[in-house]
């Protein structure tokens, strides 16, 4: 059924529509007031302040001390709050996908999976994804849905992107890279803006941030969105059409921190998100999803004799309606709570230390079959050791233990209830140096161990249906689509080697990556070939171990200025990725092809300029050919074709102009060459255009 | 794996760029020392006097006393202070009360104990672009901008004389 598609003006009146969450909460940050806030002790991280002191973005993703981004034992990007301003896209995967080694598969106006060096999926599982730290990856499958994600792109200091793993700090899940977005600080920044765009096909936004200083020790940033568009609809399989949804998203979100003395700092963060998209589930088929999150933190830093101590509590809530031909009206419901400590300190003069202590409890309604929870909890310990050991050479090693405890109460799947009393314990590490040869020149080895911990789905899934009909008898035959407890964490070991270079000579910055990686014990979706037949006869399906992969490449980059009013930016990816998988012997097989689903070569190129009031963007991009998975049933069986996406050229840009020193408006457009290309055995990705209207107020 | 860190730590020596011995302060370097002070755990805020202590006999000395006072002309503002310059010569060191930093211009380093005694006794903090100074810990904060920003705090320094850093600033620096 061809989608209607309204005028954006319309589509903004909907949003502006009195009574509506969105513009109660528009109206309360326009209505706020601003005072001056004075100077008091800190203790949370003043990335704006150090950033200005060191000339370069400060992170503490790497190692979970502060740090320059410069001198980070692993391989990272930032990107700032000039870049996300510039940006054609409207979105932070749109964003990202400027960066090298990230792949962005855009299902659907809104709908992405990002995976970083490759093993890109839909419900991209290896990627971890937090705001300022608290994770807003949902945990029932460890993936993200990115327009859940309560935060504006006027709120977003920095989006961090580590690449390779990083388990030993932020545990499971930091497999494949990390991406930490840091949003102004409440109490250090000062921030508003309120933006307006509408554009095609058929989008509205509306979002607006305030920071309000209440006295001197008592800061909170409100922020508010939505936006409402058309689904891509070209190059749309018949049905697929008919489960075409206009995707929307709401969020809200609420941070504040108190200065409680000169060495204590307290934090309070609560948000809000609704979603509803088309995406495509893991086994390839495109459904329709409908998420609302909500979460609460609460966090305490503490300057004290035995060093910064800093303790935070959070909890997420998710319920995701899920539906789609195959899988008819799935209900998620998941919690997770997170409690932790840590203290950094400092030994002496040369030796940093992390210690770190940290308690999850992850809990699923079970699904499909309801009726009791699955869940784990797990016990962590970890510790980060950074060593000075000249000015020049630094050592850091970061370990962490996680104790795994599982659990399942009520509907059984096809391994019984006592099958998942069991724990485990793994450890996961990083070890980098970092070598400064001369103030130009650094050079960077390192290693890591990663873990991707069985989601939820995974363990605890549960579902029985009809499989075939016995030729026979004509009777149906039933079978059993399980989790599985017995499932083992997928590890990935990372070795890398990196180089930067400055080139004051023509004001720019260089590096060269070369990593290579394993990934053993991959986890796989139930295919259609049964992985067990109980007695012999009847079929179960269930989530295994199916292999390991291995993957190589190198990322290269430069970018930098000419002159004050020019800058560029150049990175090329290469990737190969060669699978061992022990599904794929036959003929018949729904799983996953890393290698055949990675393009090999990648290319970003950029260009702007900064004249007067003027401010002009070009984005090229350039990837070579992949192909994916696409589920196909039809009334006999299910199919997986093999659906090939062509090279691609896009090019995206923007242009702004600034009408008076507040106020700024910019047409901006996302593949602007063509109607459509393909990226993903989905609908096609559509030209875009945008108007927006940005304002400080 | 103490072996891989001595070899480490001597090819690191060989390839060393030594710190230079002689400063002359850039804008660059006045913005970074500006902004230092707010990272002291004791966080100053306004009109800070910055004494700049030269002898008016050694060039070089002299050179970068008048090259920092004109920078700083009747007060430059960042970091949350505005640094307003006093000229004082090595030999009116006396004159440091009233001060809220000292900074030590270059080649006064047959004078630096008389003024690190000074700033010891007022508690102030001592501030040089040139690094000999905070090695021989008669300075307690080197700042250079160029080519990168580099800072060096002399730990036994800053306790003799009662400074304070915040810790993520210390994690985030160089410190002897």
């Amino acid at each position: 059924m061809p989608s209607h598609r309204p005028r954006a003006t319309d589509r903004l009146r909907a949003i502006l529509r009195p009574g509506t969450a969105t513009t109660a909460a528009v109206a309360l940050l326009l209505g706020g007031i601003a005072a001056p806030l004075s100077s008091a002790g800190a203790q949370a991280i003043d990335h704006g302040a150090l950033e200005a002191l060191f000339g370069e973005p400060v992170t503490t993703s790497a190692t979970g001390k502060p740090q320059r981004v410069s001198e980070a034992p692993v391989t990272m990007d930032i990107v700032t709050a000039d870049d996300i301003r510039r940006a054609a896209a409207t979105d932070i995967p749109g964003i990202l996908r400027q960066l090298a080694g990230i792949d962005v598969w855009e299902w659907g106006r809104g709908a992405s999976d990002v995976g970083v060096r490759g093993y890109n999926q839909p419900y991209s599982p290896r990627l971890l994804v937090l705001i300022n730290g608290r994770q807003v990856y949902l945990d029932h499958y460890g993936m993200t849905a990115w327009s859940t994600l309560p935060v504006q792109l006027a709120e977003i200091r920095q989006i961090e992107v580590v690449k390779g793993p990083n388990t030993a700090l932020f545990g499971f899940n930091a497999v494949s890279g990390v991406i930490n977005i840091i949003t102004f600080n409440p109490l250090y920044d000062t921030v508003s803006n309120a933006t307006a765009r509408v554009g095609t096909p058929g989008y509205a936004e509306l979002s607006a941030v305030r920071s309000v200083k209440l006295g001197d020790r008592i800061g909170l940033r409100l922020s508010a969105g939505g936006t409402s568009a058309d689904a891509f609809d070209k190059r749309v399989r018949a049905d697929d059409r008919q489960i075409l949804t206009k995707p929307q998203r709401r969020a809200f979100n609420a941070d504040g921190l108190m200065q409680v003395n000169d060495h204590s700092q307290l934090g309070v963060e609560l948000s809000y998100s609704t979603a509803r998209q088309n995406e495509f589930f893991p086994q390839w088929e495109m459904n329709i999803a409908d998420y609302r999150t909500l979460s609460a933190k609460a966090t305490y830093a503490l300057d004290s004799d035995l060093g910064q101590v800093e303790a935070s509590l959070y909890h997420n809530m998710l319920k995701v309606d899920v539906d789609s031909a195959s899988f008819p009206m799935l209900n998620v419901t998941n919690g997770v709570t997170v409690a932790r400590v840590q203290d950094l300190f400092k030994i002496g003069t040369d030796h940093s230390v992390r210690l770190a202590g940290e308690y999850r409890h992850n809990a699923m309604d079970n699904v499909a079959i309801s009726g009791g929870n699955t869940s784990y909890s797990v016990w962590s310990a970890s510790g980060m050791w950074d060593w000075a050991i000249t000015d020049q050479l630094a050592l850091t090693n970061a370990l962490r233990l996680d104790h795994l405890r599982l659990d399942r109460k009520g509907a059984t799947t096809v391994y019984g209830e006592q099958a998942y009393d069991r724990t485990m314990t793994k450890p996961s590490f990083n070890t980098g140096l970092v070598f400064k040869a001369t103030p130009q020149d650094t050079v960077r080895l390192s290693a890591a161990r990663g873990l991707q911990i069985p989601t939820l789905i995974e363990y605890g899934y549960s579902e029985s249906r009809v499989v075939g009909i016995d030729p026979r008898s004509g009777r149906p035959i039933p079978g059993a689509f399980s989790g599985n407890p017995n499932l083992k964490p997928t590890t990935v070991m990372n070795y890398e080697l990196s180089y930067d270079r400055t080139l004051p000579s023509i004001d720019a910055v260089g590096r060269v990556s070369l990593f290579f990686q394993t990934s053993d014990n991959i986890k796989a979706l139930p295919g259609y070939t049964p992985t067990r037949l109980r007695g012999g006869v009847l079929p179960e399906f269930t989530f295994t171990n199916v292999g390991k992969s291995q993957a190589w490449g190198l990322e290269a980059g430069l970018k930098g200025k000419i002159g004050g009013d020019w800058r560029w930016g150049l990175n090329y990816t290469f990737e190969r990725i060669r699978d061992r998988l022990t599904v794929n012997t036959t003929a018949i097989t729904n799983s996953t092809e890393f290698g055949r689903e990675t393009p090999h070569h990648k290319l970003n190129a950029s260009i702007g300029f900064t004249a007067g009031d003027w401010e002009g963007d070009l984005y090229a991009r350039y990837s070579t050919s992949y192909d994916m998975l696409r589920r196909s049933d039809n009334a006999r069986q299910t199919v997986y074709d093999r659906v090939k996406v062509p090279s691609y050229v896009t090019l995206d840009t923007r242009l702004g102009y600034k009408l008076t020193d507040a106020t700024t408006v910019a047409l901006q457009g996302t593949a602007i060459t063509q109607t459509a290309y393909r990226q993903t055995s989905g609908p096609a990705v559509e030209r875009q255009v945008f108007l927006t209207l940005s304002t400080r107020f | 794996m103490l072996a891989l860190s001595r070899t480490l730590v001597c090819a690191a020596a060989l390839l060393a760029i030594p710190a230079p011995g002689h400063a002359d302060v850039t804008a660059k370097d006045v913005q970074v020392a500006a902004r230092t002070f707010g990272f002291l755990a004791t966080k100053p805020t306004g009109s800070l006097t910055l004494a700049i202590v030269y002898a008016p006999a050694i060039a070089d000395s002299k050179a970068e006393a008048d090259a920092l006072s004109g920078l700083l002309g009747s007060g430059l503002a960042a970091g949350g202070v505005t640094l307003v310059p006093s000229l004082v010569p090595v030999d009116q060191l006396a004159k440091l009360a009233g001060a809220g930093a000292v900074f030590v211009t270059a080649g006064l380093s047959a004078h630096q104990d008389a003024v690190f005694a000074a700033a010891k006794a007022a508690k102030l903090l001592t501030i040089a672009t040139d690094m000999g100074c905070v090695q021989s810990g008669k300075c307690v904060l080197g700042v250079r901008a160029e080519p990168k920003v580099q800072i060096v705090v002399n730990k036994a320094a800053a306790e003799a004389c009662q400074i304070g850093f915040q810790p993520a600033f210390r994690m985030m620096i160089s410190e002897i």
